[in-house]
């Protein structure tokens, strides 16, 4: 069956080209440059131009110029919000995210100038409170948000086919595979997800079902290593700030999120 | 005076009844948001199909997380361009074997070596919380006054002693600010080149290095290069 089969005569004459060119390799360059002829001259029939604009590729620093012209007009603009941002920022969220190209926080929901205080690092990864101080970056921006900004809300987000995550699942228990120098060593911080991920996996899960619940358990290993703070412990005890885990998939266009529900209950008598 | 009292009760009297009858939802701006996001992605289906199989950004840009400067709104980025890492005061340690700083390392490293980013630009802003904590710390730490915050920013202390040295005595305590952030940058762009997997690319001409201000009292950014060369040895 071939593949045009359900397209009248042009579909016929592809399929039995298709075949003689299976048949006879060879035959493929003059095939092409006689297909060419007859696409210039049906485009010129159609009076379609075929010459395809070679796209000449964006000089990066170009388009951030650009990008940032734009910016200012926005600027001018918006001189009351602006004046106000100069003296002080006053975000309600803080988000962690992955420094993936493919999800950018701002972009993907819509935020605004001093609408949320963010780190991103490989994985969106938050190691547990250590009085070592080894990871301060993470230490030190949930500090500053937390007790000095006062966010209300605190979003870990996860996504999909994460480098991160992939490199963390391939990683010999024995160091046998290593590939880098600090990448394995700051995956590592999710390596509680990896067991998680296994344990609640089905055998038979394919590589991606396996891949998509260990990003989800590392967002809740870092949501948990969070509470390890105590300035992040106390605000949530006393309700002034909240919790919250979520999953963006670019593959389906999907963005799923869910709260980390925590309380010590009173203590009462045996 | 009393009425004006009175009104002023009435009024946190109300806003408490609002709060209470209609809790406002922290989700609703992002939930809009997202759904522009979702006709956008329904839009550009080609985009997102290469999108999901592997991303290919030119840029790495490390940024501070303060929530006034998002990369990508300040310079009109689109998914896909840009691998940000951001920290506070957009801070670059140096490269070692001991060091327990390894998120800004590995992500370095991933984009340079993985993702082989073309130019990697460092973004400091004007009235950085961060390197004004740094220019107030004694050095004997006794105004000390957080847990991490202090051990943190401490990576951009030599810029600290440049910016003292550079800016006059008596300038307003701005200037000496937004100098101190400047050389901060720099100091994280020298950090970046003590990597090996960032010096090998850089002497071939495979990767840039920028490092840029972004002023939002003013709108302005300027940018600049880092610019190292070793010239050819020759005999004495």
């Amino acid at each position: 069956m071939g593949l045009y089969e359900k397209e009248g005569a042009y579909g016929a004459v592809m399929d039995s080209l298709d075949n003689l060119l299976k048949k006879c390799p060879e035959l493929k360059e003059k095939a092409g440059k006689k297909l060419e002829e007859l696409v210039k001259e049906l485009s010129l029939e159609a009076n379609v131009d075929t010459v395809k604009e070679v796209a000449s590729p964006v000089d990066p620093i170009e388009k951030i110029k650009k990008g940032f012209q734009d910016f200012k007009a926005y600027f001018k603009t918006e001189q009351k919000l602006f004046k106000a941002l100069a003296e002080s920022q006053h975000p309600k969220w803080m988000i962690i995210a992955c420094s993936d190209s493919r999800v950018d926080p701002a972009l993907v929901l819509g935020l605004e100038l001093g609408d949320a205080f963010i780190l991103r690092n490989i994985s969106s990864l938050v190691p547990p409170y250590s009085k070592q101080r080894g990871h301060a970056s993470a230490g030190s921006a949930i500090e500053y948000a937390v007790l000095h900004l006062k966010v209300e809300h605190i979003m870990i987000i996860g996504h999909s086919r994460c480098g991160g995550i992939k490199a963390l699942l391939g990683m010999n228990e024995d160091g046998s595979n290593r590939f880098s120098e600090y990448i394995e060593d700051w995956v590592e911080v999710a390596q509680p997800a990896t067991k998680i991920a296994k344990a609640k996996c089905a055998h038979n899960s394919s590589f991606e079902e396996q891949w998509t619940c260990c990003v989800k358990e590392s967002v809740n290993v870092s949501l948990w290593n969070c509470m390890t703070y105590p300035f992040v412990r106390v605000a949530v005890e006393q309700g002034s700030l909240t919790l919250h885990g979520a999953y963006f998939d670019f593959v389906n266009g999907a963005f799923d999120r869910w709260g980390l529900q925590c309380s010590v209950e009173e203590p009462q008598p045996l | 005076m009393e009425s004006v009292d009175n009104m002023q009760e009435k009024l946190e009297e109300l806003s408490l009844e609002a709060n209470v009858a209609c809790p406002v939802d922290p989700f609703e701006k992002m939930r809009k948001a997202f759904e522009e996001f979702k006709a956008y992605f329904k839009k550009e289906k080609e985009l997102f199909d290469a999108l999901a199989q592997s991303q290919h950004p030119k840029w790495m840009i490390i940024a501070c997380s303060d929530s006034r400067v998002d990369p990508a709104l300040v310079l009109g980025l689109e998914l896909g361009e840009a691998f940000i890492l951001r920290n506070i005061a957009s801070l670059i340690p140096p490269h070692s074997k001991q060091s327990g700083h390894k998120s800004g390392a590995s992500a370095i490293e991933y984009a340079v070596e993985h993702l082989k980013v073309e130019h990697i630009m460092i973004v400091g802003h004007s009235r950085c919380g961060g390197i004004k904590a740094l220019l107030e710390m004694k050095e004997d730490g006794s105004n000390r006054f957080s847990e991490y915050i202090e051990d943190w920013i401490q990576i951009a202390q030599p810029a600290s002693e440049i910016a003292k040295a550079k800016v006059p005595h008596d300038s307003p305590f701005e200037e000496l600010w937004t100098c101190c952030v400047k050389e901060s940058v720099n100091l994280s762009l020298r950090n970046c080149m003590s990597y090996p997997f960032v010096k090998i690319p850089m002497e071939k001409g495979l990767l840039t290095l920028h490092g840029a201000y972004f002023d939002f009292v003013n709108g302005a950014f300027d940018v600049w290069k880092l610019k190292c060369k070793i010239d050819e040895h020759q005999s004495l």
